[in-house]
């Protein structure tokens, strides 16, 4: 087979990870407490054609069982497998006869464990060798795709809610950063496209997954947790053709050390590793998070709001203490944004200064104080959005002045969706802003409720429309 | 012509078994990729001496050897030596220290400001550059930059832009550097990664002397894979 057609066949399995037509659950078990029972119960959902196996059951739930995957009379799919590690080689040698596309090892018991484990791994990495089946995981929760209804995780969906269908593909190493990260974006009110868990990437890897998702129109973002690289100049060979059109945010955790014989040199001792990193992913535009809670506010402050060009912020505020702290983090290189406070233009300064009270300070910070009025807002957004020498907005819509209604989120909201300059609204204070921030938030705008993330994430905006600026310079596209 | 210093890099690595390249092979193999080192003299016979007699005073002499990476903490460098009988006494006095290793003798390069520039090999990404500038500063505080290569010349004036001592570049109080001439040298550096990436684990140039109108690599190291 040409390396093309074998890419072709490979990518059209992959596929079948998150798009299959009938999936198999082996190790399906009638019993809800079991990991088997839960699986099966949260494969209902899923609408195509589901087959139970399992080798001592003849029925479950009132549908027919089979005892080996090969005996479905169907084709299948995707085969999901929840069975204990040693019996997980002969179910591969089923599903391979069978012909099965994709298969899911959900099992733990392999080289997580140790030397007995990875030898049960390289045995079904020698089998599926030279067959057209891909392999996910084994050691994962696998996937949850919204759009298809189909859920492999074994996470209870009360303890770990499901976000709904939306923009970001989230590929992770770790079970536990998954169903954290998905409860959190379901409690946020955003949507992902899919969920795909690597595990210990006996096969699939991230590499196949960017490809996957490079490729798919529901995502816009895709954010990535892994620990190690499967081949390192591969992913950034695609994350630089990726990252033109669709934002990579990647937290890769886990330092490694220079080689002692490296570290002989200054250059070898002073270029960790994760140094050599840090430059890498600027080379290649990917986004770089330190944390889940970074890895979550760069991936949907990038999948819901445009890139900024420019390093100009004006904060528009009703609370002066908020302005000068959002200040100070806006210019700082360390903690900070490393970008500047914008120069007001002066014939917006005068736009302003003619509607605004004379309590109203027009220089930025924008402060509006407590005596602040929904029209006052409202006007302020229009004209910054117009200034020339603003690039993006800090918002500090104060919720506790007298004067401003609910009516203000929604101007807050209108300006987010149709101003021509990025802004980021920052909302703080206790359960009345909570839910204010879930109102909009579920309406698709990230809201901040902390001053140094409102302002960290208007850095991401500019790190991501300073890196579009420099490859169309290059590419010599006028835009 | 570049080719055959570094046959002569590979030779030496297979006769004696050893990955790191002491400086008197490093150097030629610079100057063959049109990297500035100062003028020098490799002296491995006592007669050899007598061609250091062309070079301009004052002299550095230096031991060359795969035995000592680190060539100050075995003082194996002896700076300002200032006419040729003071060389013939100090290159003695390094025999006796250290046997049959060839000698360097150099001349010494003016001030200026010194900088780092290293290829180094990583495991995930392959073949990287750093750079960095402030001589031991650049150490303490980690003030670097690295790309993996290939890299062009906006890559190396933005890898400038994000070293803290880059006010040094533009011309701080009344020091002035070739800003030009080192990012000439560092592009080189990947040149010569991108053509030896598959022997080389790493090379050191450190301290680069950088001056008014000059890159100068004063100090070089090579390890092989």
């Amino acid at each position: 087979m040409s390396p093309c057609r074998r890419r072709r066949k490979r990518f059209s399995s992959l596929n079948c990870l998150i798009h299959p037509r009938s999936v198999a659950l082996i190790g399906a078990s009638s019993n809800r407490f079991k990991i088997g029972g839960i699986m099966w119960s949260h494969l209902q959902s899923f609408p195509g054609r589901k087959y139970p196996v399992n080798i001592k059951q003849e029925t479950m739930g009132g549908v027919k069982a089979y005892a080996r995957v090969k005996d479905i009379p169907e084709k299948i799919d995707l085969a999901v497998i929840a069975v204990p590690a040693k019996s997980v080689p002969s179910v591969i040698d089923d599903c391979i006869e069978k012909r099965v596309k994709a298969v899911i090892v959900i099992s733990g018991g392999f080289s997580e464990t140790g030397e007995e484990g990875r030898k049960l791994e390289n045995e079904i990495k020698s089998k599926i060798l030279n067959t057209e089946m891909v392999l996910l995981g084994p050691n994962t929760l696998g996937v949850y795709v919204p759009r298809e209804r189909l859920d492999t995780m074994f996470v209870l969906r009360d303890k770990s809610r499901r976000p709904p269908d939306g923009p970001i593909a989230f590929i992770s190493q770790s079970g536990a950063s998954a169903s954290g990260f998905m409860d959190m974006a379901e409690s946020h009110g955003y949507g992902i496209s899919a969920f795909v868990g690597l595990g210990n990437k006996l096969d699939v890897n991230e590499n196949d997954m960017l490809e996957l998702f490079s490729k798919d129109s529901k995502t816009r973002v895709i954010c990535i947790h892994i620990e190690c690289f499967a081949e390192g100049k591969r992913f950034l060979q695609l994350c630089r053709k990726i990252t033109i059109s669709k934002p990579v945010v990647v937290l890769k955790a886990g330092r490694t050390e220079a080689g002692a014989r490296a570290a002989m040199l200054h250059t070898g001792s002073m270029a960790k590793p994760s140094l050599a990193m840090e430059g890498a992913f600027k080379q290649a535009g990917i986004i770089r998070a330190n944390d889940l809670l970074e890895l979550f506010d760069y991936s949907r402050i990038l999948a819901y709001q445009q890139p900024m060009f420019g390093p100009n912020i004006v904060v528009v505020t009703s609370g002066g203490g908020y302005g000068v702290i959002a200040a100070d983090y806006i210019e700082d290189q360390n903690v900070g944004g490393g970008l500047r406070l914008a120069e007001i233009s002066p014939d917006s300064k005068r736009k302003l200064m003619a509607r605004l009270p004379s309590f109203a300070s027009v220089d930025n910070p924008v402060d509006l104080t407590g005596n602040v009025t929904d029209e006052m807002f409202d006007y302020v957004f229009k004209v910054v959005n117009e200034d020339e020498n603003t690039d993006g907005i800090l918002a500090f819509p104060l919720l506790q002045t007298p004067y401003t209604t609910d009516n203000l989120v929604e101007i807050v909201w209108r300006w987010f969706k149709n101003g021509r300059k990025p802004m980021v609204p920052c909302i703080i204070g206790g359960l009345h802003s909570e839910e204010v921030i879930r109102r909009l938030e579920s309406r698709g705008m990230p809201v901040f409720p902390d001053i140094r993330r409102a302002v960290i994430s208007l850095r991401v905006l500019y790190e991501r429309g300073r890196y579009l600026m420099r490859m169309r310079n290059k590419t010599g596209d006028a835009r | 012509m570049s080719g055959k210093s570094f046959q002569r890099i590979l030779n030496y690595a297979s006769a004696t078994g050893s990955k790191v390249i002491p400086e008197h092979l490093v150097k030629p193999f610079l100057v063959n990729h049109g990297i500035t080192v100062p003028s020098y003299v490799i002296v491995k016979e006592p007669s050899d001496l007598k061609r250091a007699g062309r070079l301009q005073f004052p002299v550095v002499l230096k031991v060359s050897s795969n035995r000592f990476v680190h060539k100050t903490d075995v003082e194996g460098v002896l700076l300002n030596i200032r006419d040729s009988s003071e060389l013939k006494r100090s290159a003695a006095a390094f025999r006796k220290r250290f046997g049959a290793e060839p000698l360097l003798v150099e001349e010494m390069v003016d001030g200026g400001v010194e900088a780092i520039c290293g290829l180094i090999h990583d495991e995930d990404f392959g073949m990287c550059i750093m750079i960095g500038i402030g001589g031991i500063y650049a150490e303490i505080y980690r003030d670097v930059s690295i790309r993996v290569l290939p890299i062009s010349k906006a890559d190396v004036l933005e890898m400038i832009s994000e070293l803290k001592g880059k006010k040094l570049f533009e011309g701080f109080r009344n020091i002035r550097i070739d800003k030009a001439a080192f990012t000439e040298l560092v592009l080189k550096f990947s040149a010569i990664g991108e053509k030896y990436g598959k022997h080389i684990l790493g090379l050191d140039a450190n301290p680069v002397i950088l001056g008014k109108n000059y890159a100068t690599v004063v100090d070089a190291k090579m390890i092989l894979k």
